[in-house]
């Protein structure tokens, strides 16, 4: 089963890439939002999944990226793709500065400095205002077409999924995982685990910057508040919790479920669909603590045994 | 002989506490050397200081003539040296044989295929081959200083520090253990061992340095320093010295 990852993976990619020929509308807008997600989601997964670094400023990246890009294309006269890359490597350049001291405070000190870096640049936004705009937000001048949207999204999803199995079957992979485990450990049997660190916060940030950046233009008008929301953060931490923290296929699940779910209740339950989510979370927490992509993986095992 | 390992004065303190005051010792290449004393003596802190788990507040360590003591733990056990644990836990929700793994991946700096290849030869010596899928939380304790042993092992060190991987063993246990031990050395690995069990101790160790409330006592053959005046004292009171 897991030497034809690769192979089942591709055939998914390639089956939803054909899906636009055959169907168009509500679907097609419905899947780039979530092949979006488990893009964010498979990012944030990567860095907190593995490393056990809970990372609570991940949308600080989704920000920065959707201002530096707005910012080159609006000021610079810069065009999309172009600036959608260098949103990158911001957010890149930007992980490598804010990881290097705050990765050597232990979890729970590195998850509070990441949120108020990103209230931090939230107000940034907001006060410098020539530059941004300030509270009344960026308007993008540049945009893709919707199509193009979602085959981007998908790649984009497809890369960081990929991304996150080569790297969970590395030695990268064995050096994250044994930091989760037991860092001083790690540190003993020769994981340089300060760098092992950085390399997954600044890999994580530079696909968030990319997708924000992206996701930025396609919607075209950005606030501080829209895309510094601690929503975002807490939405990909739910989805990784969900799916299976440290697995490479938890971002897929549980962004498409959390989405699904969102979708059916969002619609019919205005005004509650945020209490339905919470008692669910609850639920899948309590039942499937490893999430469903650890449970299927756990319930697999055992039937393969008995056989 | 070459000395490989020398420690000048180490001090560490704790707050108000001087676990080691003014520690010194050398090893000799190929030699295996016993550190013994009572609980708290603080041995488990001077291996802490020697492996750049803990910095010492005064002192010098020279590891093959380069100077250590402000390196960190990695590059210490890239360099060749490193100790196996007191309290053993192998990396959870890992197989045996990752955990061997990583030993050589990041210790040796080894690809993954040579990593697995010299994983698989270490199970093989120290006897966990039949074990080397099996999830390394899920066996006993015997067997997890085993693993922890062979972990270390697949670090490729040039220096073995062994911190009570014999306790609670039966002595059928420990004949095992003193037999891979010397296998260990014989390949050329130089080793300080610190135990309790007088069987391993008076077994393989060349020389012993006897701790007592952070300071050394006594130093010299097995032999001589179980005779020494103040290392019976320090172990069973002065009536019996």
């Amino acid at each position: 089963m897991k030497r034809y990852a690769w192979l089942i993976g591709l055939l998914a990619v390639a089956l939803l890439g054909c899906l636009p020929f055959f169907k168009t509308g509500y679907i097609i807008n419905f899947l780039l939002v979530v092949f979006y997600w488990i893009g964010l989601t498979g990012c944030w997964n990567f860095m907190s999944g593995y490393t056990g670094y809970i990372d609570f400023g991940a949308v600080t990246y989704v920000g920065v990226g959707s201002y530096v890009a707005g910012v080159l294309t609006l000021h610079a006269g810069l065009p999309l793709l172009p600036a959608v890359l260098l949103a990158g490597l911001a957010t890149l350049v930007l992980a490598l500065i804010v990881g290097w001291p705050t990765l050597k405070l232990r979890g729970a000190y590195f998850a509070i400095a990441t949120f108020a870096l990103a209230e931090a640049l939230k107000q940034v936004c907001e006060e410098w205002t020539s530059m941004t705009g300030g509270g009344s937000g960026l308007t993008y001048s540049l945009r893709l077409d919707d199509l193009t949207y979602y085959w981007i999204y998908l790649a984009s999803a497809a890369g960081v999924i990929a991304m996150t199995l080569f790297t969970d079957r590395s030695k990268m992979g064995y050096a994250m995982k044994a930091i989760h485990q037991d860092e001083h450990a790690a540190a003993r049997v020769g994981i340089n685990t300060h760098w092992i660190k950085i390399r997954a916060y600044g890999q994580s940030a530079f696909f968030m910057g990319l997708l924000g950046s992206l996701e930025a233009s396609r919607l075209g008008y950005i606030t501080p508040v829209d895309v510094f929301n601690v929503h975002i953060t807490i939405k990909m931490v739910i989805m990784s919790l969900l799916g299976g923290m440290g697995t490479v296929l938890g971002p897929v699940i549980g962004a498409s479920f959390l989405q699904i779910i969102e979708e059916v209740l969002g619609s019919s339950f205005l005004n509650w669909y945020l209490v339905f989510i919470g008692i669910i979370i609850i639920l899948v927490i309590m039942f499937m603590p490893s999430g469903i992509s650890g449970t299927i993986t756990a319930r697999m095992t055992r039937l393969f045994k008995k056989s | 002989m070459q000395e490989i390992l020398k420690a000048q004065g180490i001090c560490k303190n704790f707050g108000a506490l001087a676990a080691l005051a003014d520690v010194s010792l050398h090893l000799e290449e190929g030699e295996i050397l016993g550190i013994i004393g009572p609980n708290g003596s603080g041995k488990t802190t001077l291996f802490n200081v020697l492996t750049g788990i803990l910095r010492p507040n005064k002192g010098e360590i020279l590891f093959q003539g380069k100077g250590i003591s402000r390196s960190p733990a990695y590059k210490i056990c890239r360099m060749g040296l490193i100790k196996t644990a007191q309290i053993v836990q192998p990396f959870a929700g890992m197989s045996v044989l990752d955990n061997v793994i990583i030993g050589g991946l990041y210790g040796q700096n080894l690809s993954l295929s040579k990593a697995r290849h010299t994983a698989h030869e270490i199970l093989e010596w120290v006897g966990l081959s039949a074990i080397a899928q099996a999830p390394a939380e899920s066996i006993t304790v015997a067997m997890r200083r085993r693993l922890e042993l062979a972990r270390a092992l697949a670090t490729g060190p040039k220096i073995l520090l062994l911190d009570e991987n014999m306790a609670g063993l039966t002595p059928m246990e420990i004949d095992g253990v003193l037999k891979l031990l010397r296998q260990i050395n014989g390949r050329g690995i130089s080793m300080i061992v610190v135990e309790h069990i007088m069987q391993a101790v008076m077994g393989i160790c060349q020389r012993i340095v006897v701790l007592d409330y952070g300071q050394k006592i006594a130093e010299g053959v097995p032999e001589e320093v179980m005779r020494n005046r103040q290392v019976i004292e320090a172990y069973l009171g002065e009536e019996y010295a």
